[in-house]
């Protein structure tokens, strides 16, 4: 086998696994630490694909970044993270219907579907494409993205501060 | 590997994001599921912009701008989850029935 077909198979295969564990893992700790590897197979397969530029935008935002700050969020918002998280048989038991018959739906549409399919070859290096086209065809939507981080960031300073306290 | 193989573990990542956000009461373990579908999303994205006619860069530019989404929202809820367990000392999302400051 190619080893590049094997390499696919592995971060597929490690992403589904740990996306399955953040999903069903009683405890919420271990699924915080499953979602790192799932944002790696992630990355993983973005490398596959070609976009090499993205998988570290991805290895750097979401696992430096944002898991993070999950991470913070568990550790400061619960007592005992290893406490088992409530999580009712009832709404499991939907739960689990819902997602097979949406997986079935699914899968059903992508493997019926007739996709226009062709081979582009890629890019030695997307880095310097994406850098012109954000400075280029994409100029207006990155500027908006700009504006939108900085709203966020006071939005979530501003969430963030004790009531009562000043500015 | 062609593109089913991608848009099967992408769909299978959103439902487990689906399933997350469903049976799941913590508000983290809500953002986890966010986290997942937006991830399936970006995989879609990467995988069409590669293995169709549309121009290679196209898709991964996409997927950039919903990482950047990705970062803001997680950033503003993670402020609103942190207010919360503030005042309720609680951040099961059934609990959380007032929202007036």
């Amino acid at each position: 086998m190619d080893v590049k077909v094997v390499m696919e198979l592995l971060f597929g295969l490690l992403t589904v696994a740990s996306a399955a564990w953040v999903a069903f893992s009683p405890k919420l700790l271990h699924a915080g630490f499953s979602l790192l590897f799932t944002f790696f197979g992630v990355a993983g397969l973005y490398v596959t694909l070609g976009a090499d530029f993205l998988a570290a935008v991805q290895v750097l935002v979401y696992i430096g970044g944002i898991l993070v700050l999950l991470l913070f969020g568990i550790l400061l918002t619960s007592a005992m993270p290893t406490a088992e998280l409530s999580s009712r048989a009832a709404r499991r038991g939907q739960g689990l219907l819902l997602g097979l018959g949406l997986l079935a739906l699914l899968l059903l549409a992508i493997f019926r579907a007739s996709w226009p399919l062709s081979l582009p070859p890629l890019p030695e290096s997307t880095a310097a494409g994406i850098g012109k086209g954000f400075m280029t065809t994409w100029l207006l939507p990155f500027e908006v993205a700009s504006i939108l981080l900085l709203g966020a960031m006071l939005g979530a300073l501003h969430l963030a501060r004790r009531a009562g306290e000043d500015a | 590997m062609s593109l089913h193989f991608y848009l099967a573990i992408a769909a299978i990542l959103f439902v487990l994001g689906m399933a997350c956000m469903v049976t799941r009461r913590n508000a983290i373990a809500l953002l986890m599921g966010v986290e997942l579908v937006l991830n399936s999303a970006n995989l879609n994205f990467v995988a069409f912009s590669r293995f169709t006619e549309a121009p290679v860069l196209e898709g991964q530019v996409m997927s950039i701008f919903v990482i950047i989404l990705a970062a803001s929202e997680a950033a503003v809820a993670m402020a609103i989850v942190l207010n919360l367990y503030r005042q309720q000392r609680s951040i099961q999302v059934d609990e959380a029935r007032e929202l007036q400051g």
